[in-house]
């Protein structure tokens, strides 16, 4: 049975050590992640902020369908779509690239829900009052609705910065070669004799997400109080 | 917002921390990587070449002797120098010599008399041995004599109280005897059968002769030789001293080149007379080229060279290639692409091979070791061994 102590019995460094000197291969795998997770942040914010923004505003035929779809398709968890999506992305000749690993992410309904929410809260009264003032529509979306938004475009940015982060099942998917595999693959490839290497590599894993979180905590935190009070 | 921007700034430098490390553990991980050299088997003739220098030498050759004990004064002729019949060679001292013989005169006179002296003492010393010798076989004579008739009474005497002991126990079958009378007789009998005894031993050892003749003689003869000199009519030859190994690549017959030390004279095509082992040195030969005259001086120093080619072969290396392992297997070492995190990467990877020939240079291989796209470590600026991450220099 093992046992455990609250405090360490002999500290020591050496770990970590051995994981910045001796691992290339880990730093190949964080700017992976890096490279993955931004890429994947940028497109949601791209592609995702615009849907957001005409399913929350603007009223057309089979608004409801689409919206039942965004719906069902995030309550799909990836062993279902996974199949169909290694069809498409090998006819398109993208496996075994990040792109695999991107554009799937990057059109996902997550961000597109929660952002809707937040931007189905901007008053209607200040948007009409821009378009009185001659805004288009375009400069309403730009300034009006994204600023008003932002809580909510961060929110999303951060919970899928951290979803991307900490992505396993489609880069253990796609990706064949080893070389463009991310940090959270790094692991698994860890035995139990490298236990120190691997707590070593956890830790360096976490930071990016918490510096991450802690610069995002405050548009969180207005994003959930905005909600609430405009309820 | 303060708070935010202190955030930003943490995360720049965590990011520029995990860079530099990034460039730290790849220069790491880089230093641990050997950098070698590879070729590929090649299709080649293994060619052995065997060089020996060795020196012209004449094939007979005649000795000028000098009797013990004579001085030269002076010598005419230098090392090399060619001679005819009736030339000078070299002056011995007559007056020394006149006196040897003087001396060796009156020394032949001193043992003629001495011969003489011995001659006379051989007749008497001859006389008295003769005398000696007469006397010792009247004596052996004699007591040969004595000892027969000591043996003949003995026997006698025994055999008398043998038939009366004999007589008397017949007599005591049929009365009663006294008992003493018996024993008298029996003691009397075994008295007389020890004198028998000893009577025939004295007899028998003066039968007994040895005789020993040992006879050693040596025979020794000096002589000294003052001038060797070579007999130019014989012809000369070229030898030189080859190893075991090279042995195996020349023979009678086969083609060489000769070059004189000086680079001036090139014979080619000279072929072999005779390749045979030196019994003073172990595992060295000797090869013999005759010679034809005027070819080379005697005496001149001069390099054989042959090239022994053998049929080609598919798959060739360098010998730098070839590797021992711990027991006694032959192997290579070839690069071998992988995959891993750091991208495609190569490996060593020992391959066992056996080697058909070789020389200085290149080992040729059995076919089917190796393929021809294969590429074989030949030099490495660190330890390689199966499994080792290598880079390919250049």
């Amino acid at each position: 049975m093992a046992e455990w102590s609250l405090l360490p019995q002999a500290p020591a460094l050496n770990a970590l050590v051995e994981l910045l000197m001796d691992s290339p291969q880990f730093f190949v795998m964080f700017w992976n992640s890096v490279k993955i997770s931004l890429c994947i942040l940028a497109g949601q914010i791209f592609f995702g902020i615009p849907a957001a923004w005409g399913l929350a505003r603007f009223e057309f035929p089979g608004k409801r369908v689409l919206s039942m779809i965004y719906l069902v398709l995030m309550l799909m968890p990836f062993q279902v779509l996974m199949l169909p999506e290694y069809i498409v992305l090998n006819n398109m000749g993208l496996l075994d690239t990040h792109w695999a690993v991107i554009l799937p992410a990057v059109f996902s309904t997550f961000p597109v829900f929660i952002m809707h929410r937040f931007f189905h809260s901007v008053p209607e009264a200040v948007v009409e009052a821009a378009r009185i003032d001659g805004a288009g529509e375009i400069q309403v979306f730009f300034y009006i609705g994204i600023p008003l938004g932002m809580p909510g475009i961060i929110s999303s940015g951060l919970l899928g910065f951290l979803e991307s982060w900490n992505m396993i099942e489609q880069p253990q998917t796609f990706l064949k070669t080893k070389s463009l595999w991310p940090l959270s693959l790094f692991l698994p490839e860890i035995g139990l004799k490298e236990a120190g290497l691997g707590f070593a590599a956890a830790l360096m894993m976490l930071l990016p997400a918490l510096l991450l979180f802690l610069c995002g905590q405050e548009y969180l935190e207005q994003g959930i109080a905005a909600a609430a009070v405009k309820e | 917002m303060g708070n935010r921007k202190n955030l930003i700034r943490v995360m720049a430098l965590f990011f520029a921390f995990i860079f530099s490390f990034t460039m730290l553990s790849r220069a790491s991980y880089q230093y641990g990587t050997a950098v070698v050299t590879v070729s590929r088997p090649e299709n080649r003739v293994i060619s052995h070449q065997v060089v020996a220098t060795g020196k012209v030498t004449q094939n007979q050759e005649l000795a000028v002797v000098t009797e013990p004990d004579q001085r030269v004064t002076a010598i005419y002729v230098k090392e090399g120098q060619q001679v005819k019949k009736g030339d000078l060679l070299f002056e011995i001292d007559g007056k020394l010599l006149e006196e040897k013989i003087l001396m060796q005169q009156q020394e032949m006179e001193k043992q003629k008399l001495q011969v003489q002296d011995a001659k006379s003492q051989k007749s008497i010393s001859a006389m008295q041995k003769a005398n000696e010798q007469a006397q010792a076989q009247e004596n052996y004579a004699l007591n040969t004599k004595d000892a027969s008739v000591r043996l003949a009474r003995a026997k006698r005497d025994l055999q008398e109280a043998k038939q009366t002991l004999k007589d008397f126990r017949q007599n005591s079958k049929d009365q009663v005897q006294d008992s003493g009378v018996e024993e008298m007789l029996e003691s009397a009998f075994q008295t007389k059968q020890a004198a028998y005894i000893q009577a025939r031993q004295e007899l028998t050892e003066l039968q007994w002769q040895i005789e020993k003749a040992v006879d050693d003689a040596k025979k020794q003869a000096v002589d000294t030789t003052a001038i060797l000199m070579a007999d130019l009519a014989k012809g000369y030859s070229f030898e030189a001293e080859i190893t075991k190994e090279q042995e195996k690549y020349i023979g009678t017959g086969d083609l060489v080149t000769l070059t004189s030390g000086n680079k001036k004279i090139k014979l080619e095509e000279q072929p072999v007379s005779s390749v045979r082992s030196e019994e003073e040195k172990e595992d060295t030969y000797r090869v013999t080229v005759e010679l034809l005259p005027d070819s080379f001086e005697i005496g001149m120093a001069v390099t054989m060279e042959f090239v022994r080619k053998s049929p080609s072969y598919a798959c060739c290396v360098p010998l730098s290639a070839l590797h021992l392992d711990e027991r006694n297997q032959t192997y290579v070492l070839t690069a071998e692409e992988y995959e891993s995190v750091m991208g495609t990467e190569l490996r060593a990877r020992k391959v066992k091979v056996n080697v058909v020939e070789q020389n200085e240079s290149y080992a040729a291989l059995a076919e089917g070791s190796l393929t021809s796209r294969q590429q074989i470590i030949i030099h490495s600026d660190k330890l390689v061994g199966e499994g080792s991450r290598i880079r390919i220099e250049g």
